[in-house]
């Protein structure tokens, strides 16, 4: 009996980890924002990839929100995906998770242009990074401990994907 | 104020898992690989931990003394290395070490070399071998790079001269099902790798679309399953029911074309395998997924199993668009393609396919409405590379004879001016799976006395050694051209 184990691809899951490592750089980079009340030079190109994903995810809404969804970009449609998932539970319906998306990536935009934000946008930001953090953390625990399809015991089990 | 003892004692563990690291990197520098790659990225880790380590200590030494907010910066940045530590150990030092020369058998690395080049001249491999029944290939020199800038250590990737390389990761099966004949597969994966190199995406993506009525009749559906599956005598108040159907239409908004551009990419990538390899990648694919039960069933990332044979045979078979293999003039000129081809169209022929999910059958219709502009856009992609009627009609056959002699399938033609020509691999892998499907028995026949499975492995090394005399003629000419 072969037990074949489907494994995620590991240039997939370095996906997963420079987005972690992207969410954990922000949240540093936001409460040193909070403590000096300026903007550090190097905290600069954060915020510009913090704002390129939430732009990202912004883009996946514009896309899905007419009257005809269209897939414009796939790479968008899944950062929209996971910001929704990390927003699971505080927001209760589309239009409230819309108009924050749209404020956190206003808020993103304006810090990577070195332009300060109020204390209520920084803490609704950092609230985001940390659920996307956890998110990512959720998503390399799964890709570690759970196959990306299931283990399948060849050839007793139905269904195995393979390419 | 002084750092917490904890936060200490993490700090003085993540400096004991990088010294660790590191003396896993001195073992991996000490094996022998068939390719340059591995050892440029286990001397890229090894300047790497070094610096780490010295981070590590200087974080240690400046939280001591740091206020509160500061050591809290420290310990992101303690993190940052983790995870960077983590990934490396957990993900790529394994692919490194299957990708020494007692996992991968070196007589492949140049034939596979020039597989990837087909569609990625002058790209260079990492090759690794697993047990598992998965093939992989991925350009991964991009995200080792953003990976390594996230941490301010481009400087080390520069030094080695690793920013400045195109590399990709292919990942063998190391028991496929039909041995080296199965390696067709990774015309798919190429498959994958073009889509993402080249933003087929983007041409692609606009084709998906679908209506706001659909989107409201499936979320519809869903909503109706959940409402079923609830307990009637408590139900939820209305509020909350109606913010429950509104969630799940918005995802139901993104989940249908995120499903349907999975679906077009594995598609594409199946037809670039197909134009890649010719009958050959069907014969490999069929083998592989066709013996599960339920080869109708889809899943959120492939479709359905004999949706994917079919649409491969469609592409192979027809001239516009396809590849046109099928010659309906002539059927003894057919003869060769309908032995490689017939047995796996029967098999996916007998029950059509009929999706019954609601949103899987709604993806399924679009797909099925843009297939041939997938197939299009795969032939433009794949240009001179895809393997023509003509070559397999001209190669093929005589290959073939070579294997029914048992002599591996090269230097079969003297041409006019007395040169030997260079058969492709392309065309020694359909005739490797010609002879596997034909002539099996009359090949077992001659040596009574051997067992079966030896005869079949010799047979796959047969098929080895003409691919790998094939390399050396063709490095051969092209040397003394060059001279």
């Amino acid at each position: 009996m072969i037990v074949m184990r489907e494994r995620r691809d590991p240039f997939e899951v370095i996906d997963i980890y420079n987005h972690k490592i992207l969410a954990n750089q922000s949240r540093a980079a936001i409460r040193r924002v909070k403590r000096e009340k300026r903007i550090e030079s190097g905290d600069i190109a954060v915020f510009k990839k913090l704002s390129q994903l939430l732009e990202a995810a912004y883009a996946g809404d514009q896309s899905v929100s007419g009257s005809q969804v269209r897939a414009s970009s796939t790479h968008s449609l899944r950062i929209l995906a996971q910001t929704f998932k990390a927003m699971e539970g505080i927001l209760r319906n589309t239009k409230a998770f819309r108009e924050t998306l749209d404020d956190l990536s206003g808020a993103a935009i304006e810090l990577s242009q070195n332009r300060t934000i109020s204390d209520d946008r920084l803490d609704s930001l950092y609230e985001f990074c940390c659920r996307y953090a956890a998110l990512q953390q959720q998503l390399l625990k799964q890709s570690s401990t759970k196959p990306s399809y299931g283990v399948s015991v060849w050839p007793f089990e139905s269904r195995i994907r393979h390419t | 104020m002084a750092i917490r003892k904890s936060d200490k004692t993490y700090l003085e563990a993540l400096l004991e898992l990088t010294s660790t690291f590191t003396e896993h990197l001195s073992d991996l520098k000490d094996r022998v690989y068939p390719s340059a790659c591995p050892l440029a990225l286990v001397d890229c880790l090894l300047q790497s931990s070094q610096i780490l380590v010295d981070r590590i200590q200087q974080i240690i030494s400046s939280s001591s003394t740091a206020q509160d907010g500061v050591v809290e910066d420290l310990l992101a940045q303690a993190s940052d290395v983790y995870v960077f530590i983590e990934f490396f150990q957990s993900y790529v030092l394994p692919i490194i070490r299957a990708s020494d020369s007692e996992n991968v058998p070196a007589e492949l690395v140049r034939p596979l070399e020039q597989i990837a080049g087909y569609v990625f001249p002058g790209s260079n491999l990492v090759i690794s071998s697993v047990p598992e029944s998965n093939y992989y290939f991925s350009e991964m020199s991009t995200k080792i790079k953003e990976f390594f800038a996230s941490l301010n250590l481009e400087s080390v990737l520069a030094e080695q001269k690793f920013d400045a390389r195109d590399i990709y990761h292919l990942q063998l099966s190391g028991n496929p099902p039909c041995n080296i004949l199965s390696h067709c597969l990774l015309g798919h994966e190429i498959g994958h790798a073009l889509y993402r190199k080249l933003d087929v995406d983007a041409t692609i993506s606009p084709w998906i679309r679908f209506d706001d009525a659909v989107i409201k009749r499936i979320a519809g559906s869903i909503f109706e399953a959940l409402l079923n599956a609830l307990s009637a005598s408590q139900p939820p108040p209305q509020m909350v029911l109606q913010q429950t159907r509104e969630i799940i239409e918005y995802r139901t908004r993104f989940q249908l074309p995120l499903i349907a551009a999975s679906w077009a990419e594995e598609i594409f990538s199946d037809f670039i395998g197909t134009g890649l390899f010719g009958p050959a990648y069907i014969c490999s694919l069929s083998v592989l997924i066709l013996p599960f039960d339920d080869i109708d069933m889809p899943s959120e990332s492939h479709p359905p199993s004999r949706f994917r044979v079919q649409s491969c045979i469609r592409a192979l078979h027809r001239s516009d668009p396809g590849f046109g293999y099928k010659r309906l003039a002539d059927r003894k000129e057919n003869a060769e393609y309908d032995a490689l081809v017939r047995p796996w169209s029967e098999a996916v022929t007998s029950v059509p396919h009929r999706p019954t999910d609601d949103l899987y059958k709604t993806v399924f219709g679009l797909i099925l409405s843009i297939k041939d502009n997938i197939l299009l856009e795969a032939k433009r992609q794949l240009g001179t590379s895809a393997f023509s009627y003509s070559r397999f009609h001209a190669e093929v056959p005589q290959l073939r004879n070579r294997l029914i002699d048992w002599l591996p399938p090269n230097e079969y033609q003297l041409a006019a001016s007395d040169q030997f020509r260079t058969p492709s691999i392309q065309a020694i892998f359909n005739a490797g799976w010609l002879s596997y499907l034909e002539d099996m028995n009359r090949l077992l026949g001659l040596f009574p006395k051997f067992p079966e499975l030896l005869v079949r492995k010799k047979y796959y090394q047969l098929i080895a050694k003409g691919i790998e005399l094939s390399n050396i003629q063709d490095r051969w000419e092209t040397l003394s051209k060059s001279v």
